[in-house]
């Protein structure tokens, strides 16, 4: 497997301190110890690895509040879909089979109007009453450019 | 929920009071926070037998890795322990050995029980404390591919590896320290918490088990999944259901620790063995993390688009410790660092708005590299005496081609074609990455940043980055740096190592990022019989970062948007239970994941007044510093005593009062 983008460091830093030795003998490999250059000298030694380059070579996206809210509100519905099926109700047990055990935990909370299933409106009200964050504008769709 | 927990706590303080045990100057005005809470242990202690292991399992790493159901066992060795806490005598256990990572049940085949992985792990518990009061916290180190000898050897276990960063003995500055003491631990988190130190699959003693291979759990959310079983293991086989529960991770485990608790939370208590004690169960307390990633778009140690900005105060720390910058004149780090964030948000924000333009960082940054690339592969070729018998050697010269091309380009297709073109003709190759880089950045600089540059805000900025940063060189030309740049121009005589930059030696010596490793793996070696009866004749893996970082998924499951964060799961977590306690420690000198940068990420999500970022005298691992465990240890000592996070009347109004 070729991975060009991480096992490179270990070869840069044999590269930069000149201890990359090539097969056929002692021949020096081109370095750049008199002109160090950022991000070149010091790929040595990660401790902290990262995702490998975009393939559109773009910034990611930049995290606000907005775009958190909607991204918790997607998975949200993800999350109800994968528990309920087809139906657009849940009950705790379908929840807990679903590995959605904290539905069940908290289902007497959710279903206030006691009939045995629960919505996703319902989950998305219980939630949004405990979100950490509150977006000042309404969640509208944000564009989101990834 | 949390009321229930806040009365026993009060119940607690009143039951020890009433002892003859001198108890700690508690008082009853919680949440004032008083010293160790060294409860009176229960009448008829639960302590183990000693139990010696002699692990002979042939443990393997590789990404096709697998054990065989029958060589897997869940034992794990004991021995009784004792330590001085704050003047108290206090008895535990340490336990080593493994516990299989079940898969969560499956309905549709509720006796199916699958072996996912044997999970290492090095745990110190005071057995004979009621189990709904003691907490528990489980450590993780990152990487990924790190074990969590780090977090076990030097932080907050009984005893610790005397690091003493940044200071270094005069042979440490010539070849890397093969030990460091083993001392009794006066800031031993034993005070307030049992300790689980897990190694994550690939890592320690831990591997796959078939027909499962490692590599499945090499992933965002595969890896956060396995770590939650074993939680769920562990809770189930030592009937911790009760127990309050914390969740440490470091670095990588910026971003594992906030999937796992999301998941905890999500499962809830459904996986739960039924608790005979009849005590409620708390899924999770609190979460600690400890220089951390949140967010990989937003850390630009790797290059990018995204502003540096999160940077500079952790360079100005630096260049202060190294006498290099003129700026902060006698005042406090927490002053100074204020100081920082002020220049930040009223100076350097408009200046980089002046500069910025989408894909110029990049290519900037790109288009410096390329030029000094062909300056220097000219210089060679032309030169140097044995250039051509080097390049005649193909292999060498394609796998130094590869070593190069990402960072020479800008995208997939120029790197692959620079990677086939140098073997054929290195200069012309050298030539044409350079003149797409120049001719990109050319096109993409911003017209607004030469003007700015003459007029006097723009001098006046550049004179405030020389006296930060200490560098004194052409901002009009060179911003916005580095802190790779930064790193080889503050001290250019000096290998500096950038998960503490105090820490440095004369260039070339050796390679400082992994200054700790050897005296680690040493550290280890001795404990592992001599604190927990636990003996393997083969060698733990403390890091295993050739296999496991390249293989690694760094994508998410399909529905989970924004995979390169784990603020979407922070959000998460604190949704389901408000009421948990969070706290983000940092260490000054850490150019890697520097502080400021997590203050931003939390600011730009409106989360700073839900969790806390505190910094101290220290790098990545702040507990290595001497002088940043007492402060970091008494904001630990608060954390842990501090009563739940106080939920709105709203979400307090959620909860349904059980007859």
């Amino acid at each position: 497997m070729k991975t060009t983008y991480l096992v490179p460091t270990a070869c840069m830093a044999a590269i930069l301190t000149g201890i990359f030795q090539a097969q056929a003998g002692v021949i020096a490999a081109p370095v750049l110890a008199n002109h160090p250059s950022d991000q070149i000298i010091l790929k040595i030694g990660e401790r902290l690895f990262f995702p490998p380059r975009d393939p559109s070579g773009t910034a990611g996206p930049k995290l606000t509040e907005e775009a958190m809210q909607k991204a918790v509100d997607e998975r949200l519905k993800s999350r109800f879909e994968a528990a309920s099926g087809s139906s657009s109700k849940l009950t705790a047990q379908q929840a807990k089979d679903a590995g959605w055990g904290f539905i069940a935990d908290h289902f007497a909370e959710i279903d206030r109007d006691r009939t045995g299933f629960i919505t996703f409106s319902d989950i998305s009200r219980y939630m949004a009453v405990r979100s950490p964050i509150q977006p000042k504008q309404a969640p509208t769709p944000v564009q989101i450019i990834e | 929920m949390r009321f229930r927990y806040f009365s026993l706590s009060v119940l607690v303080f009143l039951a020890a009071c009433n002892n003859d045990h001198e108890v700690s100057k508690g008082t009853f005005e919680t949440p004032a926070v008083t010293t160790a809470v060294v409860t009176t242990p229960d009448p008829v202690p639960v302590w183990p037998n000693d139990h010696v292991i002699e692990d002979t399992t042939a443990y393997t790493y590789g990404a096709e890795a697998s054990l065989e159901l029958a060589a897997v066992s869940e034992g794990a060795s004991v021995r009784l322990q004792e330590m001085k806490i704050k003047g108290h005598l206090v008895k535990y256990t340490a336990r080593a050995g493994h516990l299989t990572a079940y898969a969560q049940k499956d309905p549709n085949n509720p006796d199916k029980k699958d072996a996912q992985a044997t999970i290492f792990y090095m745990a110190y518990t005071r057995d004979d404390l009621p189990r709904e009061n003691r907490p528990v916290t489980f450590f993780w180190n990152g990487g990924p591919g790190s074990s969590s000898i780090f977090l076990h050897m030097g932080s907050w276990a009984p005893k610790r590896l005397k690091v003493n960063m940044p200071i270094m003995s005069p042979e440490s500055k010539k070849t890397k320290p093969e030990n460091f003491p083993w001392i009794d631990n006066e800031e031993t988190l034993l005070e307030h918490s049992d300790l689980v130190f897990i190694d994550p699959v690939g890592t320690g003693f831990s591997q796959a088990i078939a027909p499962h291979t490692n590599q499945e759990f090499w992933g965002m959310d595969e890896d956060a999944r396995i770590e939650r079983d074993f939680i769920t293991r562990f809770i189930n086989e030592y009937n911790r259901q009760s127990s309050p529960k914390y969740l440490y991770g470091e670095s990588y485990s910026g971003i594992r620790t906030p999937i796992v608790a999301r998941m905890l939370l999500e499962a809830g208590t459904s996986n739960y063995e039924p608790d005979k004690s009849g005590k409620p169960a708390e899924v999770l307390t609190g979460m600690v993390l400890n220089s951390p990633i949140l967010d990989y778009n937003s850390n630009t140690g790797q290059g990018g688009d995204a502003s540096n900005a999160g940077f500079l105060p952790s360079e100005g720390m630096v260049a202060s410790y190294y006498k290099k910058d003129k700026m902060r004149g006698q005042a406090s780090a927490p002053e100074y660092t204020d100081t920082l964030r002020k220049f930040i948000t009223e100076k350097y924000n408009p200046a980089r708005s002046k500069w910025y333009a989408p894909g110029y960082s990049k290519w900037k940054s790109i288009s410096g590299k390329t030029s000094e690339f062909s300056a220097m592969i000219t210089a060679y070729l032309d030169t140097n005496p044995g250039a051509a018998e080097w390049y005649a050697n193909k292999p060498e010269v394609i796998k130094y081609a590869e070593g190069w091309a990402k960072s020479l380009t800008g995208n997939p297709v120029d790197q692959a074609k620079f990677e086939a073109d140098f073997p054929n003709d290195a200069k012309a190759a050298a030539a044409l990455v350079t003149t797409i880089a120049t001719a990109a950045a050319q096109s993409l600089a911003p017209p607004s940043w030469l003007p700015f540059t003459q007029t006097a805000p723009g001098i006046d900025f550049f004179k405030d980055m020389t006296s930060i940063t200490g560098l004194d060189i052409d901002w009009a030309k060179e911003f916005e740096i580095s802190y790779t740049r930064f790193m080889t121009k503050v001290m250019p005589e000096l290998s500096l190592n950038p998960y503490d930059a105090r820490l440095n030696i004369p260039k070339g010596a050796y390679d400082i990022t992994f200054y700790e490793d050897a005296a680690f793996a040493a550290g280890i070696k001795a404990a592992l019989p001599d604190m927990f009866n636990y003996n393997n004749t083969a060698q733990y893996k403390a890091s295993n970062f050739d296999v496991i970082p390249p293989a690694w998924k760094y994508s998410r499951d399909s529905e989970m948007k924004y995979y390169r964060s784990s603020i979407p799961d922070l959000i998460q977590t604190l949704a389901y239970d408000p009421s948990i306690k969070m706290l983000v420690v940092h260490g000054y000198y850490d150019l890697v994941t520097p502080f400021h940068l997590t203050e931003l990420d939390l600011k730009n999500v409106g989360l700073s007044g839900r969790i806390p970022v505190k910094n101290y005298e220290g790098g990545h691992m702040i507990y290595e510093s001497e002088e940043a465990r007492a402060p970091l240890k008494a904001d630990l000592d608060k954390f842990y005593m501090a009563p739940a996070f106080p939920v709105s009347p709203a979400v307090a109004a959620q909860a349904v009062l059980l007859n």
